[in-house]
């Protein structure tokens, strides 16, 4: 699994090292083979597609009402279920998806990181705190479950990775272009 | 700054796949996603509006509180959809909130109230339309804009859209 920051620490932080996953995958090739694709480790577009890629699936499987063991979230409490926001927002009462506004999923980002290792974080103390509460449970009389979505399983890693490194990959590209398209949009942030 | 790269033969390169590059600028500017953004973003502000928050330049917050007299006036009133005597919601009759419109041309989209005519509370016919009860409301209690993070939300749908149309273009 990913590496996330401990309980107690205010900023919720993800570390993958795509080195240690590649020495996971990369087994049954030939050193040669090895060798070239473990220079693509460092290569920031892939870097950055792995880190893109990760958010992505993350942001799916919650959505699918898992977290990162593929467990149902535990269920909301009978009073945000009575809550006014919880009928605005047209929230079921079975699925669990950790989506009111959606803003603290979307706010997961990636920051640039040396060596092969990426970091996935929050972009605002808001959204992170939100997440951190989620993450580790708590709040006021302990009243918030933990329901822990922010991490990748081991499965999850090797996927993302194979994925970007086998010689069809389109995903460097999918995403750059992805940037591209939003680029004009980064005024509005 | 996003710095792109590039590669020979990648779908990028577009000497050899131009054709799949257009197609995929249609896609990504067309007026099917720029529709569905348009009803996301009104979605949005709908929702966070009816729960009592504004937007003042980027930042959301809440909706200035309405006065004694003003909650006195509203108890025992037939208010609209999550309307209640205390809260400030910017719902009394509920029509200006129904009466999002929205502008989608080639790449864009705007958000807007409709000059559509409404009703008093009384059932009478009101001398102002819902955009001018939008535009009064608005210099006190901003609320037909975006905050960063829900701006965030938005392209965030806008950038998934792009790589599910990618992957299906270039795979």
């Amino acid at each position: 699994m990913a590496q996330r920051t401990k309980k107690g620490t205010r900023k919720l932080r993800l570390t993958v090292d795509l080195a240690r996953i590649f020495n996971r995958v990369m087994t049954n090739k030939s050193p040669d083979v090895r060798r070239a694709l473990r220079s693509k480790l460092t290569d920031v577009s892939v870097k950055r597609a792995f880190a893109l890629n990760a958010i992505e699936l993350i942001t799916k499987r919650t959505l699918s009402n898992k977290d990162v063991n593929g467990e149902s979230f535990a269920k909301y409490s009978k009073s945000y279920k009575k809550s006014a926001e919880f009928k605005i927002y047209g929230k079921s009462a079975t699925k669990v998806n950790l989506k009111l506004t959606g803003e603290m999923l979307a706010s997961m980002v990636s920051k640039p990181k040396a060596g092969t290792s990426i970091v996935l974080e929050f972009i605002d103390a808001d959204n992170n705190n939100k997440a951190h509460g989620h993450t580790f449970g708590g709040g006021v009389k302990n009243s918030l479950p933990i329901r822990d979505f922010f991490n990748l399983t081991s499965d999850e890693e090797n996927e993302l990775l194979t994925d970007i490194l086998k010689e069809s990959s389109t995903e460097e590209d999918v995403n750059a272009l992805a940037d591209f398209f939003t680029l004009a949009l980064d005024d509005l942030l | 700054m996003i710095k792109m790269r590039v590669k020979k033969g990648s779908i990028l390169d577009a000497s050899v796949r131009r054709k799949k590059f257009k197609k995929l600028k249609q896609q990504a500017l067309s007026k099917k996603i720029m529709k569905r953004l348009a009803k996301s973003t009104e979605d949005l502000v709908y929702k966070r509006v009816k729960s009592g928050y504004g937007v003042k330049g980027n930042t959301k917050g809440k909706l200035k509180k309405l006065s004694p007299r003003y909650k006195k006036y509203r108890k025992g009133k037939p208010l609209g959809e999550f309307g209640t005597p205390n809260k400030s919601n910017l719902t009394l009759t509920g029509q200006m909130l129904q009466a999002f419109g929205n502008k989608v041309t080639k790449n864009t989209f705007n958000l807007f109230i409709k000059k559509t005519s409404r009703k008093t509370i009384t059932g009478g016919s009101d001398k102002h339309n819902n955009a001018k009860i939008a535009e009064f409301v608005s210099k006190l209690r901003p609320f037909l804009s975006l905050s960063k993070p829900e701006a965030r939300v938005i392209i965030s749908e806008y950038r998934q859209h792009i790589k599910d149309v990618a992957r299906k273009i270039f795979n």
